[in-house]
């Protein structure tokens, strides 16, 4: 009988030391791992991050790159994307890009909420840092809208209330982004001590500010073939892009790139090799003797030759939408290894093309050049640091490095203001009308190419000039002239396989190809 | 609780029924060879290349003949080019990859099958020694055995030793005690499976390019590697040696009882029993890509847990003989499972120098640590009545409180009850022929609990999608974010509830010489638990709830014979059949399908309206008729994304069967699997990358037409579409533009896998010498007799439990084995 007594005693502690009660039960289902709750600035500190790596630099714009020919495709996704295979119209395609864009806009909504006056949160009435986020909505959601049409944003956001959100067409979806963009550059008046948990500006609303207001005269020219009078909003926008950015500085450049942390065109050509030099671009730098040219390119033989200036540069471009799969076959762009170089956001060589642009659409032609000679002079500049980049990627060094075959490394290269003002005094200065007009346009197509993720906005200059019947920028890849110029993003399966609403308005696919987006004159 | 998933019930060995005395011991070793078992169809006729020209670093297997590589203009020996500047060489042409490697640049063009050479001979031991022995007031019994293993690749292997004890003792007139504990130790040495598996690198290797013989590294630096391709994909020799994935764990697993068992009177015992028990052990992994792997500098994880879980059982029951002919056993039960984890994880990115694939030379490096605990209470009753042996009712409850689920919906309560009827028990029915015949019904509930949690924040990661690292870690320079987590869960989670009902019938013909079984069961699922994939658009990505109804439908039959059973001849066989359909009923308000697995897309899926599990992804595009539509070239189109396929098997049958003359033993067992499909990659992709047989012969071919029936449109001058039967020829020159179009196309991966296997054939013969009884035994395992999926093995997918086999993707291939083994006896 006493093994029996010291049994029930085993039980009796064992019971003891574990109790059913509901509280109990709640603290042993507790998440030790993870905080319930955190303050704005640790949301916030993720939204330039993830829109820089993911939205501007991402997926977005490789493959529209491609679809622009800034760059041709050499081999597997990127190769079938320049052959116009499936990849276009396959819901795969962007689902990465569609659901981490859904996600940064909820993080800057949850952001926006907690600064808001009434919030009762320790963030509550953080002006300074409810105008950020405001303005990395408007950002965010106007490069939604511009790829995809038409998208779900009314019961978006939120599974809770609608798990199946519907769909809102362009034409409401922006008038939410000028809303809070709006929202944005009254708050931005105000300081904010969000500090360095801003990866982009440090929590200067001073620079935000310049950037909201450069975001602002881009998104009205995305929309001016839809104002009532374009002449006004031309005017607008040339005054908007007075008060951004003020030299290259203020530009809203995302760098927090390093040995580990890649900016991503670096990250997707060192990781996949998908990529080479575009045909058409190759000629227009050709035609202008441009100087870039000689200082990006890289010869056929591989890719640790650098030649500053030699015109007998072996260099072997993919033909538009003509070529063959094949690796190490085409010649590169210095961009490819440009690890380090920053994401542009908005440049400011980006705003100084909106003004000539806006200029040169009103018959401005003197005030046009001079922001075009400005446009060219930065773009110059932002061209010599990704060059810069890709000479001291830390990855690249520890296989040699890039260097330059006449061993003169460093020395040689210089895209300064000198050399920009000769380029644009022998290409540019001599034009006027509309010949102005169309060289600017060339000249923010070649602009935009390079490290830094503008190829989207390129793209949205395209479309933008499709619609208004405008042959600025020729295209070569012969199946653009067969209805194969991809005229928007289809939307990600994620949304295809588990919103109807999406599903159906997706189909096969085939959409991509001949619905154009609202403000490019369709109807979706 | 876990019944929900079934049940298995360990029986250890405790030394119990053996006759008091001596010790007895015995020993057995078996030794198992194990080769690839089917291999795909591998072209040897072309090279490298694109577009018919050789391209010595190209993924692709387009080039020109391998005959014809000394005439290529760039590399050939025959030629004027760049390298025969010095002179010709004739009949050879220039590798790259060989001046690399510094040697004879020079080769004379040939084939190789690397997919062949690159698979070897895996062998398997294993011993094993047990001891056991009875007293009178007890027994116990140990056993020892180890196995150790090398896969069917280089540096992969198992190493397991495991060890077991258990006893009993009598404590005087009422109490008996026992334990009994079981320690298991593994070293696992894997290599990379599914789309970054090393194997891509083989079965998309040339022919052309001599895998095995060109060294995968520069001769005086092993870190930059030679490959007959561009490093998204490490050869596969330099990732055998450089990349390393090892899995160490260590397991106890055990429990102490005692028991105490009064009779009363003649007729009523009681009996009282509690049991600890405990499983406990570590789990720790180091997955290694070393310095130069994808032409970067390495990367290194370590993870692993360490879990305890403590098992408090306590029975009573009471057994009573009410009359002679009726009986009756209750039991009252109590169950407390408490158990807690730790899990860790670190990740170290890029080395700083080359040769020491350690954390500690990590350029940046990151750590999380994850706890976990969970806590059920169950309380549980069983009533048993027989009467007369011949009729018997069970009747069971049991209440579980949960601590997982969310506190409003803890408790759950579940029942059963069973009916089984021996009829042949009646004496009017008693005869000779049907001397056994039984009929059973049963009604059951099983609840099963799911896991909430609030909603946190969590640190963002990035990679995936194109990235073939690490692209950005957080802190940045300090700097720390936190998201709301992607993964969600219903606050009102409730348990998931299984209701089942079987009935069923067996017989048995002269005294077990012919004997039949029958079953059917169905399993109604309510509030099933999983994670709903949401719309990217809600800002989540997964929603943990009661999100749908599905049920299961069972046909289980079984036919056995025992047609000899002589001195020296017996020869038995039992043929099982069964059939297992799973049907979706209802979805919750919003869920559009159950993800189980794959990519974005294609998936595996259940879906209302189809037998589950089901291949969902890109199809053929097809007309209003549902014929597919070519295009004007006559290659297939991008049609929407649907069901393209059906996993469940139609049926599955077992065959079993043993011979005995005079005392050789022979036994086999066959499995048919009729029906049933799986996204088939490798074989898919081995036709885009050009080097199937399929591939080749596509290119022999003048003109081919699309190889599925198919129409074309024929517009007539109105511009009315109407359709004609394909006819569209394809010239064998755009045999890849063919195979590149169809690797859009999911619908073309997916392929039939019926199939016959002879699971397991052996021989066996038993010796006596002396005292000691010795038993030599030959086996061979899984042979492929017939299948439908040529050059795979049907079974060798990934992610075999949710995806059941749906999916497979440079998979590594199946195995044979074949070995033999002795057991002594003393």
């Amino acid at each position: 009988m006493k093994a029996l007594k010291y049994t029930s005693l085993a039980i009796v502690a064992v019971m003891a030391t574990v109790s059913c009660s509901q509280k109990a039960l709640d603290e042993v289902n507790k998440d030790l791992n993870h905080p319930q709750d955190v303050t704005a600035n640790f949301i916030f500190a993720d939204i330039p991050t993830s829109t820089a790596i993911n939205i501007t630099g991402g997926d977005y714009n490789t493959y529209f790159g491609v679809a622009i020919e800034h760059w041709g495709g050499a081999h597997g996704q990127m190769f079938s994307a320049d052959q116009r295979r499936a990849e276009w119209n396959s819901s795969s395609t962007f689902n990465n890009a569609w659901v981490t864009h859904y996600a940064i806009l909820k993080n800057c909504l949850k952001v926006i909420e907690k600064c808001a006056d009434d919030s009762g949160t320790v963030d509550a009435g953080d002006a300074g840092l409810r105008g950020m986020a405001e303005v990395m909505f408007a950002y965010n959601l106007a490069i939604l809208t511009d790829l995809y049409g038409d998208v779900p944003y009314s019961e978006a956001f939120d599974y809770s209330k609608h798990m199946t959100p519907k769909v809102d067409s362009q034409e409401s979806v922006y008038k939410e982004v000028m809303k809070y963009l709006e929202n944005g550059i009254a708050d931005l008046g105000s300081k904010t001590s969000v500090g360095a948990y801003d990866l982009l500006y440090g929590g200067d609303t001073g620079k935000w500010l310049k950037f909201a207001k450069g975001l602002k005269a881009r998104l009205l020219l995305h929309t001016v073939l839809k104002a009532s009078d374009p002449a006004a909003v031309y005017a607008e926008i040339s005054s908007l892009c007075d008060e951004s950015f003020s030299d290259r500085s203020e530009e809203a450049a995302f760098n927090a790139y390093n040995a580990t942390n890649y900016n991503p065109l670096f990250d997707f050509q060192w990781s996949r090799d998908d990529i080479g030099i575009s045909q058409s671009l190759y000629d227009k730098f050709a035609d202008r003797s441009d100087p870039r040219a000689s200082l990006i390119y890289f010869d056929g033989g591989g890719w640790c030759h650098l030649v500053p200036g030699d015109a007998e540069l072996d260099i072997n471009p993919i033909p538009n939408g003509q070529g063959y799969e094949a690796q190490y076959y085409y010649s590169y762009d210095c961009f490819v290894f440009a690890q380090t170089a920053s994401t542009n956001l908005l440049s400011y060589h980006e705003v100084q093309f909106i003004k000539a642009e806006a200029e040169a659409r009103q018959g401005n032609d003197a005030a046009a050049k001079a922001a075009a000679q400005l446009a060219i002079e930065a773009a110059f500049e932002n061209t010599q640091a990704s060059l810069d980049a890709a000479l001291a990627a830390p990855d690249i060094m520890a296989y040699g490095g890039l260097y330059y075959e006449d061993g003169d490394n460093g020395e040689g290269a210089s895209l300064d203001a000198a050399i920009a003002d000769a380029y644009y005094t022998a290409v540019v200065d001599p034009l006027s009308g509309d010949d102005l007009l169309a060289e600017i346009m060339v000249q923010k197509y070649l602009a935009m190419y390079g490290a830094n993720g503008e190829s989207v906005e390129a793209y949205n200059d395209i479309r933008r000039m499709k619609a208004a019947g405008e042959d600025f920028v020729t295209l070569d890849n012969p199946a653009n002239a067969a209805g194969k110029f991809p005229l928007r993003a289809g939307y990600g399966s994620s949304d295809t396989t588990a919103n109807p609403n999406v599903k159906e308005l997706f189909g096969t696919g085939a959409y991509v190809y001949t619905e154009n987006v609202w403000w490019a004159g369709g109807t979706r | 609780m876990r019944a929900s998933n079934g049940v298995i019930v360990i029986t250890t060995k405790s030394g119990n029924g053996l006759q008091k005395g001596k010790p007895q011991i015995s020993f057995s070793t078996n030794v198992a060879m194990s080769t690839v078992s089917t291999l795909p169809a591998y072209q040897t006729e072309y090279a490298q290349g694109s577009g018919g020209a050789f391209s010595p670093s190209t993924s692709l297997v387009w080039g020109p003949r391998i005959s014809e590589l000394a005439d290529d203009p760039k590399y050939g020996g025959n030629t004027d080019n760049t390298y025969t500047a010095s002179g010709k060489q004739a009949g050879k042409y220039y590798v790259p990859q060989l001046a690399r490697a510094g040697l004879d640049p020079w080769a004379t063009p040939q084939a190789y099958n690397n997919i062949k050479d690159f698979f070897k001979t895996g062998v398997e031991w294993s011993n094993n020694v047990q001891v056991a022995q009875a007293f009178d007031k007890g027994s116990y019994s140990f056993s020892l055995g180890n196995t150790k293993s090398t896969g069917i690749m280089s540096n992969t292997g198992m190493e397991r030793y495991n060890a077991r004890l258990a006893a009993t003792a009598k404590l005087g007139k009422y109490f008996t005690t026992g334990f009994n504990g079981s320690f298991i130790a593994t070293d696992i040495d894997k290599q990379t499976g599914g789309n970054d598996g090393l194997v891509n690198g083989v079965y998309a290797a040339p022919a052309s390019y001599n895998l095995k013989g060109i060294p995968s590294s520069l001769p005086d630096d092993p870190y930059t590697q030679i490959h007959f391709r561009n490093l998204t994909f490490d050869n596969p020799y330099w990732a055998l040696e450089n990349n390393n994935f090892n899995e160490k764990t260590q397991r106890f697993y055990g429990n102490a009882y005692l028991n105490f068992s009064i009779p009363i009177g003649g007729k009523v015992k009681i009996d009282a029993k509690y049991q600890l028990g405990v499983d406990a052990y570590t789990n720790n992994n180091r997955d290694v890509f070393g310095y130069g792997h994808r032409g970067a500098s390495g990367e290194i994880s370590l993870y692993g847990a360490t879990s305890n879980e403590l098992n408090s059982l306590f029975t009573a029951s009471v057994d009573w003989n009410i009359t002679s002919d009726l009986h009756l056993n209750f039991l009252y039960g109590n169950e407390i499972v408490n158990s807690h984890a730790n899990e860790y994880s670190e990740y170290g990115n890029g080395f700083n120098f080359a040769g020491w694939n350690h954390m500690n030379n990590a350029v940046a490096s990151y750590a999380y640590e994850y706890q976990y605990n969970g806590r059920t209470f169950g309380n549980f009753v069983n009533l048993a009545l027989d009467w007369k042996d011949m009729l018997f009712l069970n009747v069971s409850g049991r209440q579980d409180i949960v601590s997982s689920m969310p506190s409003q919906n803890r408790t759950f309560y579940y029942p059963s009850v069973s009916l089984g009827f021996i009829f042949t028990e009646i004496e009017p029915v008693k005869n000779d022929v049907l001397t056994f015949g039984k009929v059973r019904a049963s009604y059951s509930q099983v609840g099963m609990a799911g896991t909430y949690r609030a909603d946190y924040y969590s640190v963002p990661t990035y990679g995936g999608g194109f990235s073939s690292g690490t692209p950005f870690a957080y802190p940045y320079s300090g700097v720390t974010a936190y998201t709301p987590s992607d993964v969600v869960y219903n606050p009102n989670l409730v348990p998931q509830n299984t209701v089942g009902y079987e009935a069923g019938i067996d017989l048995g013909f002269w005294n077990g010489i012919l004997t039949f079984n029958y079953t059917f069961s169905r399993q109604n699922v309510k509030n099933q638990i999983f994670a709903v994939p949401l719309a990217g658009s809600t800002g989540s990505d997964s929603f943990m709830t009661n999100a749908g109804s599905i049920h299961t439908n069972a046909h289980e039959f079984t036919i056995g014979a025992q047609p000899f059973n002589g001195r020296n001849f017996k020869w038995d066989m039992a043929l099982n059949f069964t059939k297992v359909d799973n049907y979706v009923d209802a979805l919750a308000d919003g869920v559009e399908s159950i993800y189980l697995g794959g990519f974005v897309e294609p998936q595996v899926r259940a879906g209302i309206g189809d037998k589950f599990p089901v291949i969902y992804g890109v199809s053929y595009l097809r007309n209003d008729n549902g014929d597919i539509v070519v295009d004007e070239d006559g290659f297939p189109q991008v049609g929407e994304e649907k069901v393209i396929g059906s996993v469940a098997p139609d049926f599955q049958v077992g065959f079993n069967t043993t011979f005995e003359i005079y005392k050789v033993k022979i036994a086999a067992t066959f499995d048919w699997k009729q029906g049933g499909s799986m996204y088939c990659g490798t074989a898919a992709m081995m036709d885009y990358y050009g080097t199937s047989q399929k591939s080749a012969d596509y290119r022999n071919m003048d003109e081919f037409i699309f190889e599925l029936p198919a129409v074309k449109e024929v517009v007539d001058g109105e511009g009315n579409v109407t359709y004609a039967p394909n006819d569209i020829k394809i010239s064998g020159d755009y045999a890849y533009d063919y195979f590149a179009t169809l690797s859009d196309i999911s619908e073309y991966f997916v392929r039939k896998t019926s199939y016959v296997k002879l699971r397991e054939c052996s021989i066996s013969y038993p010796f006596q010498i002396g005292k000691v009884s010795l038993t030599a035994s030959a086996f061979a395992r899984n042979i492929i007799l017939w299948s439908a999926l040529k050059g795979f093995d049907p079974e060798a997918s990934q992610g075999n439990n949710n995806m059941a086999g749906g999916f497979e993707r440079f998979s590594l291939p199946g195995a044979s084995s074949y070995g033999f083994g002795v057991t002594l006896k003393f």
